[in-house]
């Protein structure tokens, strides 16, 4: 039939296109007799063959048999590599961005952990910062200020009342934000100004921590690293990088007792370590090369862009002094190689201070200018910190939860009657719940007559003798007698028992934690989860 | 390989607040040097070790199971009450704890705004927990959903068609659209009911009104149903909800559900946002295609079926049918009453002529599955009722003398 059909198939100026998604899903000889086809058939149909593979590169060889393989003139095309993507992602919605928001470090640790653990795919952790985002904007009143950052209006106290907040309310809530208390107990006068001020040196800050991780990760480039395990360092707030500011002061500290403690940790091996480290160890070229990228990355700092630009000039004039005028880059290594050869005490001495003074800068970098966000007053404003209402929203553990539920159902419903139960089964709680409990005492399988004897034990005491002694049992009924003439009054028939009986048995099996009997044992229920 | 791509992570500690409930101890907060070393192996001890508990528990209970001692008793044992009267105790039983359950539900309430702004986001709603959320979804629905249309999926019942559900929302859109433009649609529109899936699918996946924010919303209850767990079902459904039109709600049961779907479908397809709200509501309609334990227990239903059956033979029939049923319940140790006997003794009451006579009884008894043959001890072929005593007891009055 397929025959049939390319002999009716006009013979245009471009080939046939064929795309099959997933090669390994195909049965192979079905897939080598195609290829067979279209072999015989290549010269009145040229056709183009683009297969998906799931797996390696070399599945083809795999799946199809030789003759097959003849026939195909093979090209390979990947897509860019995860970790490039993710690094990619990562760099433009944190590092490299126009938008403020931000994450806390211990979102960031769960999102590398959900990413690396649970759900290696780029889709997973970019959705998983959308509910991020979509989670700090439903439950954040202050969020509007984001909109007010992007539109760089950094003069004016922010307008909340185009947002449906008014001015009064929006300040009360700024003020009382855990960071700014606990960082500006101080300040008594608390108006627009002040939160303008707040807010301005929260900016800046959030932009001079991004210049860093921008400048850092140009390091450490090459090292296959990825950028956001540097961003869970450089986020953390209680981490040797982040002591030295103070979360009592905005200010950064420079004096020397931080920097030599800062020192100390620097034998701690850390991917911002590692970056330090390969910048005082970086021949000449690449260190140029760097200095160039950092130039780019800190125009927005003038004090941090004056030296780096002074290192850049300084390792240009190396080069010139090496006898290399040639912007190419190979050229320049061969012409730094016969420059160190030529002289090579003074190139070498040169290199050596061109490196000590790249090590001053990161040094200062780090130490000045990489304040976590979280260090910063404010910063709720623009950063996610609710990480279990981001795992409870992406990872919805059903087994463990709806067991959970039946078992601290309390936690719930928080009714009177069954408070401060503790191990006791109480006829008042629901009674599938009273099922999941007794059924706990059993092995996988639960003979169904006892089951039933139990529960309607349960139903008709007024209390359990529980494994604590008959105390407990005294302590949680306020009124004894009360309980007992109401428990008389109103005894369940039994038909009714067994209703409520049944009823929870068909309650346990919609959440599939039971199966119903079998011919092979009619007289037993078989129990298909067994706690938390 | 992964250790080289994702350079170790901090500390077990740290980790395993994440993968379990308890606190962050300040202990776990202090940043040891060497921790950084840990080769990633190690760090997936605190997930692990949560899932140890579960299967522990599973080899715990194995255990419990095959040593403690098997009781013998069987369901007849409770003494279950007629079916009738089961069912009418059912449908009268009250439920406990009203007020809370209903003030549970008032308390979701709070949470409308955020359901609806995270379905107008994109986000498909997976609601779970224990109890019917079908009144609580519904409820939400008609107060936050006013603007949309809604079309409800009840995947609780045994089939579903659906691609008459989907002729349905295609239906349910293309009104949406010409409500919300004057004028009529240029394309003549051929009718939704011969159309294929694809071409529904993507009709309500078009470009049309695309800058208008508006949308069909599905809502599935029980998208775990015995109605919906085929693979294809779900692939369809998932299709139908990847539609740029389509915000799809959905509430599940069984703790199993997530098996239904791969990756693809969760994160891309379905997106699903989580929800966890026990309701503790009844499962009404959930549970009305699952039979009562009691009410149809063997013996009951056995009796029953077997007197219905022998009314319909004959009267000698159903006389030879009495002898063999005094004698298994004058004789309940042995495996059953030996052909010859059950022969002579229907002789004697003139109720078979011949063996012949007495073989077709047999085997017409043996169709209907009221008697089976064994070999007692002495090789001899016995036959005998499949029935308890009790049951056989209340079977004979409704025999004929």
């Amino acid at each position: 039939m397929l025959a049939t059909w390319y002999k009716e198939q006009q013979n245009n100026d471009n080939p046939v296109v064929i795309i099959i998604d997933d090669m390994e899903r195909c049965c192979a000889s079905i897939l080598s007799e195609f290829i067979h086809m279209l072999s015989e058939w290549v010269l009145k149909v040229p056709a183009i063959l683009i297969m998906g593979v799931a797996t390696t590169v070399d599945a083809p060889r795999n799946v199809l048999p030789s003759n097959a393989l003849h026939r195909l003139h093979a090209r390979k095309f990947t897509f860019q590599s995860l970790p490039e993507k993710m690094n990619y992602v990562v760099e433009t919605a944190f590092v490299k961005q126009s938008s403020e928001f931000t994450i806390s470090h211990k979102t960031a640790v769960f999102m590398r952990n959900y990413f690396v653990h649970q759900n290696g795919s780029v889709t997973s952790f970019i959705r998983a910062l959308k509910i991020a985002c979509a989670q700090h904007f439903s439950t954040q009143p202050l969020c509007f200020i984001l909109h007010w950052f992007l539109r760089d209006e950094d003069n004016e106290v922010p307008q909340s009342h185009i947002y449906g907040l008014s001015q009064e309310r929006m300040l009360k809530l700024a003020f009382d934000l855990p960071s700014w208390k606990s960082t500006n107990n101080q300040i008594t006068q608390l108006s627009g100004e002040t939160l303008l001020d707040g807010l301005t040196q929260l900016k800046k800050l959030h932009k001079t921590w991004r210049m860093v991780v921008l400048c850092l990760y140009e390091a450490i480039k090459g090292e296959n690293v990825q950028l956001l395990d540097l961003m869970c360092e450089a986020l953390d707030p209680k981490g040797p990088f982040a002591s030295q500011f103070d979360i009592g002061s905005r200010v950064l500290p420079s004096d020397d007792s931080t920097s030599q403690k800062f020192h100390s940790l620097e034998k701690n091996k850390g991917l911002i370590n590692r970056a330090i480290r390969r910048v005082k160890e970086l021949p000449a070229n690449q260190l140029l090369v760097l200095m160039k990228a950092w130039e780019k990355h800190t125009v927005d700092v003038p004090e941090f862009h004056s030296e780096v630009k002074a290192l850049v000039l300084s390792l240009l004039k190396l080069e010139e002094n090496g006898e290399s005028l040639n912007q190419n880059k190979v050229e320049m290594t061969n012409t730094r190689k016969q420059a160190l050869r030529g002289h090579l005490n003074g190139a070498d001495k040169n290199l050596r201070v061109a490196n000590e003074k790249a090590s001053n800068l990161v040094d200062l970098m780090v130490r000045r200018y990489m304040c976590p966000v979280e260090c910063v007053a404010l910063h709720e404003v623009l950063c996610f910190d609710c990480v279990d209402q981001l795992q409870a929203a992406l990872i919805g553990d059903m087994r463990r939860r709806i067991q959970m539920d039946l078992q601290d159902f309390h936690a719930i419903i928080r009714c009177s009657c069954c408070s401060k139960r503790g191990s006791t089964i109480l006829p008042s709680m629901p009674d599938s719940s009273i099922m999941y409990t007794l059924a706990q005492e059993h092995g996988d399988v639960v003979n169904v007559h006892d089951w039933y004897q139990s529960f309607k034990s349960v139903v008709l005491s007024t209390h359990m003798v529980s494994k604590r002694g008959k105390s407990r049992s005294k302590q949680h009924s306020p009124t004894p007698k009360k309980r007992k003439t109401t428990s008389e009054l109103s005894q369940p028939s039994e038909a009714s028992i067994q209703a409520r009986f049944c009823k929870a048995i068909v309650e346990l099996q919609v959440t599939g934690l039971v199966r119903m009997p079998n011919r092979r044992r009619p007289d037993y229920l078989q129990r298909l989860a067994f706690g938390s | 390989r992964k250790a080289k791509l994702f350079p170790p992570v901090p500390p077990l500690s740290f980790l395993h607040s994440f993968w379990s409930d308890g606190e962050q101890t300040p202990e776990s907060r202090t940043f040891p040097s060497a921790a950084f070393c840990r080769p990633a192996m190690e760090i997936n001890d605190g997930e692990e070790e949560e899932e140890f508990e579960f299967s522990r528990n599973y080899f715990l209970a194995k255990e419990l199971g095959g040593s403690s001692k098997k009781s013998g008793r069987k369901i007849s044992d409770i003494d279950p009450v007629d079916e009738q009267e089961l069912r009418t105790a059912a449908n009268n039983l009250e439920p406990k704890h009203e007020r809370e359950v209903a003030s549970l539900m008032e308390s979701y309430k709070a949470s409308y705004p955020e359901w609806g702004f995270m379905l107008r986001t994109g986000f498909g709603l997976l609601m779970y927990g224990f109890g019917s959320k079908k009144a609580l979804i519904e409820d939400f629905a008609s107060t936050s959903l006013t603007e949309y249309s809604v079309v409800v999926i009840n995947g609780y019942v045994q089939s579903i068609n659906l691609k008459q559900v989907m002729v349905a929302i295609a239906e349910v859109w293309w009104d949406q659209l010409k409500a919300k433009r004057r004028n009529s649609p240029s394309q003549a529109q051929q009718p939704f009911n011969s159309r294929s899936i694809d071409d529904l699918l993507a009709f309500m996946d078009g470009q049309e009104a695309d800058d208008d924010k508006s949308f069909v919303c599905i809502i599935v209850n029980n998208i775990d149903g015995p109605g919906l767990r085929e693979p294809e079902s779900q692939h369809l459904l998932a299709r139908i909800a990847s539609c740029t039109h389509i915000r799809i709600i959905a509430s599940i049961d069984h703790v199993n559900a997530p098996l239904l779907w791969d990756k693809k479908m969760v994160h891309t397809q379905f997106n699903w946002y989580w929800y966890h709200v026990p309701t503790f509501a009844p499962y009404v309609v959930e549970g009305v295609f699952f039979p009562l334990i009691l009410a149809h227990s063997s013996t009951a239903q056995s009796a029953k079926t077997a007197a219905i059956v022998l009314q319909s033979l004959t009267p000698n029939a159903q006389s030879v049918f009495r002898v063999l049923a005094e004698y298994q319940l004058s004789h309940p140790d042995v495996e059953g009453m030996p052909i010859e006997s059950l022969y002579a003794a229907s002789r004697e009451r003139f109720l078979v002529s011949s063996q012949v006579t007495l073989n077709s009884h047999l085997t017409e008894f043996k169709d209907h599955e009221l008697v089976r043959t064994r070999r007692n001890a002495d090789g001899q072929d016995c036959v005998y009722i499949p029935l308890a005593n009790d049951g056989l007891q209340k079977l004979l009055p409704e025999i004929n003398p």
